[in-house]
């Protein structure tokens, strides 16, 4: 029944994710000026924060559905949680790849201790002991399970988030600096909130996509044991 | 109070079976040593050495603690006691509270074991600052409890139980580690915390939020 | 606080099972079962290996939760199985490995609240010699017993056994035929509801027959009228027998 609704939903926010994802690359490649500081490499900027957005995005999903699973016991919820966090874990990474690389050029090394790439190697971290429960978790318990962990995973979010802001000494050569610092040209900030924007799309479909997935084979398996 | 008759089959049940006091004080003196004997190789000043030592100490803690309450839940699980429990009309909450309590006794002892072979073997003085070092241990150690109940009666129920304790676990106790390691670091190189700093009630909120959290969820977690 | 040691059962439906189904990862054990238990009555669960016995009584004692369909008891809310009025016993102990025999009786007796002469009950189940002996030294029929033996400690209204008998020698099944009759006798409400392969040692104590087959109930002794009930009795023993070939 969801199923069929996603199958109208996914390519609905296909092609929107895709509009935006291209104008966003028109925008942050072709029309944003260079950067004053960093140069090209700053670019890749863009697609950083917006993932970390979108990871943000997923993993409140994530708890939202935990939170109702337990609640309803709904197979669906419990599709959408699976998605959701797998959704988080893919943008995490793309946040560490993408800080990493801008590491190395920027500061000519590959990881920093600087308050972003540290909340999102822990955030990642967190997203990995979900998927690890989801493959190696007892079957007949996974999904209560999960929701139990994702819910305790996803209110640990925003306490790593502040206590990384509380750490004294850690670098703070946050981006936001830099931002406030160089990126004064309004074309800037639209580029970022286009961006921002088509990451958010993006993450939007892939939840649906996976969920579908999910959905699937479950329904697949219970057709296999009937026969 | 059923309770009270809980805990005390939790600790009666651990002084027998010895295993897990065993446990905890063979990995505590290993885990201890070694890092002993990386600390020494990298021939660093006794002032970073200082500095070091709660960040050490809390690490051999997270690991030797994590594999000694996962095998006293082995009692529970063994012939499904917690079923049983169940059973005779206790509640999870009542089961929660009494594991939390079990647990934070056994990890606070674990916990003193670390501390007493680390110091000595690292050379650090902690009488000086016996008391507030108390405050923080006690506080991390019941926040650890707390989800380490709730973490371990998750992978005790998988085939590769334990692989997904640790990898539950850990990414857990972050801000928790946060907390434990910078209120140590502070008060191990100035002999003095400042109690207004926002890691005391940070810690403090942490132990309330993980309790409250594990009260709720744990009904999730032991029945099917 | 604790609930009532007996339930108010003015009706005749005891535990009333209705349209039950479970599946486990996806594979059915439970499907669409109906079923009711009357106060008073002895109902034996043959079924074979597979065939959703455990999964029912496990679903009856609250432990297991239904996919669809819906329990009621007399005496408790809809769908809540009444916690210590329930004695179940499954494939597992559920004693303290550590604790003696003594000790898990007591902690039992402890956690139910009740006033219980454990003396009386170790005796009663040849187990006074092994008091205090801890559960994991004992041998496997005597951890039977001991288990069986905390189970009636409550004096259960509704006592779920899963093949209770495996473990047990014939002197053990003999105290469990006379600990039931016991149980029964005191407490007139009573349902008991036993799941066994073990039908030459049980047979005699049934009044009522339910064989299962994948999940379904094949056959079941109560809806058969014309016959006797002995014979009906015989007819779904040797259809389990022939299931069982």
């Amino acid at each position: 029944m969801l199923v069929r609704y996603l199958n109208i939903l996914s390519p609905i926010l296909l092609g929107i994710s895709a509009v935006l994802i291209a104008y966003s690359i028109y925008l942050v490649f072709l029309v944003v000026p260079n950067e004053a500081i960093m140069g090209p490499v700053q670019r890749i900027f863009y697609f950083h924060v917006g993932s970390a957005i979108a990871a943000y995005c997923a993993i409140a999903v994530l708890l939202v559905c935990s939170l109702a699973y337990l609640a309803r016991r709904e197979e669906a919820f419990d599709a959408i949680a699976e998605a959701a966090a797998e959704v988080a874990l893919l943008m995490c990474t793309i946040v560490l790849v993408s800080g990493m690389i801008w590491a190395n050029s920027a500061w000519n090394t590959w990881f920093r201790w600087e308050p972003r790439l540290v909340t999102f190697l822990l955030l990642w971290l967190l997203l990995l002991a979900y998927w690890g429960l989801r493959q190696f978790g007892d079957p007949a318990r996974v999904a209560a399970h999960c929701a139990v962990l994702g819910i305790l995973g996803a209110i640990n979010v925003p306490i790593v988030v502040y206590s990384i802001k509380l750490l004294p000494h850690m670098v703070q050569l946050h981006p936001e600096v830099v931002e406030r610092q160089g990126l004064k040209d309004p074309l800037f900030k639209t580029a970022m909130f286009w961006s921002m924007g088509a990451m958010v799309a993006f993450q939007m479909f892939l939840t649906v996509f996976r969920t579908r997935i999910g959905l699937l084979e479950r329904e697949l398996l219970r057709r296999k044991s009937r026969l | 109070m059923k309770i009270f008759t809980l805990i005390k089959k939790d600790l009666l049940q651990e002084l027998r079976a010895k295993e897990s006091l065993a446990f905890m004080f063979s990995l505590s003196i290993l885990f201890s040593v070694v890092l002993g004997i990386a600390v020494n190789s990298a021939l660093l000043n006794q002032e970073s050495v200082t500095k070091l030592f709660p960040g050490l100490l809390w690490v051999i803690f997270i690991f030797s603690a994590t594999m000694t309450v996962e095998r006293s839940l082995q009692n529970e699980m063994q012939h499904m006691a917690l079923e049983g429990l169940l059973l005779l009309g206790v509640s999870s909450f009542q089961i929660f509270i009494a594991k939390l309590v079990s647990n934070t006794l056994l990890s606070g002892l674990g916990f003193l074991l670390c501390t007493f072979f680390l110091a000595i073997l690292l050379d650090i003085g902690i009488v000086h600052v016996a008391a507030p070092f108390t405050l923080i241990a006690s506080l991390t150690v019941i926040g650890y409890s707390a989800l380490a109940t709730v973490a371990v009666a998750i992978s005790s129920s998988s085939q590769l139980k334990s692989l997904l304790l640790p990898l539950i676990l850990i990414p857990l106790l972050f801000p928790l580690f946060f907390a434990a390691t910078e209120l140590g670091a502070v008060l191990f190189a100035g002999g003095a915390f400042d109690p207004a700093s926002g890691w005391l009630s940070l810690l403090i909120a942490l132990d309330v939020l993980y309790i409250v959290l594990g009260m709720n969820l744990y009904e999730y977690v032991i029945k099917e | 606080m604790d609930p009532p040691r007996t339930p108010d059962i003015t009706g005749s439906a005891a535990i009333s099972v209705s349209k039950a189904s479970k599946s486990f990862l996806h594979q059915p054990a439970l499907r669409d079962i109906t079923l009711t238990l009357s106060a008073k009555s002895l109902t034996l669960l043959c079924g074979a290996n597979g065939s959703g016995k455990s999964t029912l009584l496990r679903a009856i004692a609250g432990l297991s939760r239904l996919d669809s369909g819906s329990l009621s008891y007399s005496g408790a809310p809809k769908g809540a199985a009444p916690r210590a009025l329930v004695g179940y016993l499954g494939h597992h102990l559920m004693l303290y490995p550590h604790l003696s025999v003594l000790e898990n009786g007591e902690f039992a007796a402890r956690m139910l609240g009740t006033a219980c002469d454990i003396g009386a009950q170790l005796n009663e189940w040849g187990l006074e010699p092994h008091a205090h002996k801890r559960v994991h030294e004992l041998s496997k029929g005597l951890q039977a017993r001991a288990a069986l033996m905390r189970i009636f400690i409550g004096e259960p209204a509704y006592l779920l056994l899963d093949e209770p008998t495996s473990a047990l020698d014939e002197a053990g099944v003999e105290i469990l035929a006379r600990r039931i009759e016991r149980l029964r006798a005191a407490n007139e409400q009573c349902c008991v509801l036993i799941a066994t392969h073990d039908i030459a040692r049980l047979g005699s104590l049934a009044e009522r027959v339910v064989v299962l087959g994948a999940g379904a109930i094949l056959f079941d002794t109560e809806n058969c009228d014309e016959i006797d009930s002995n014979r009906a009795r015989e007819e779904a023993f040797n259809l389990y027998s022939r299931i069982n070939r």
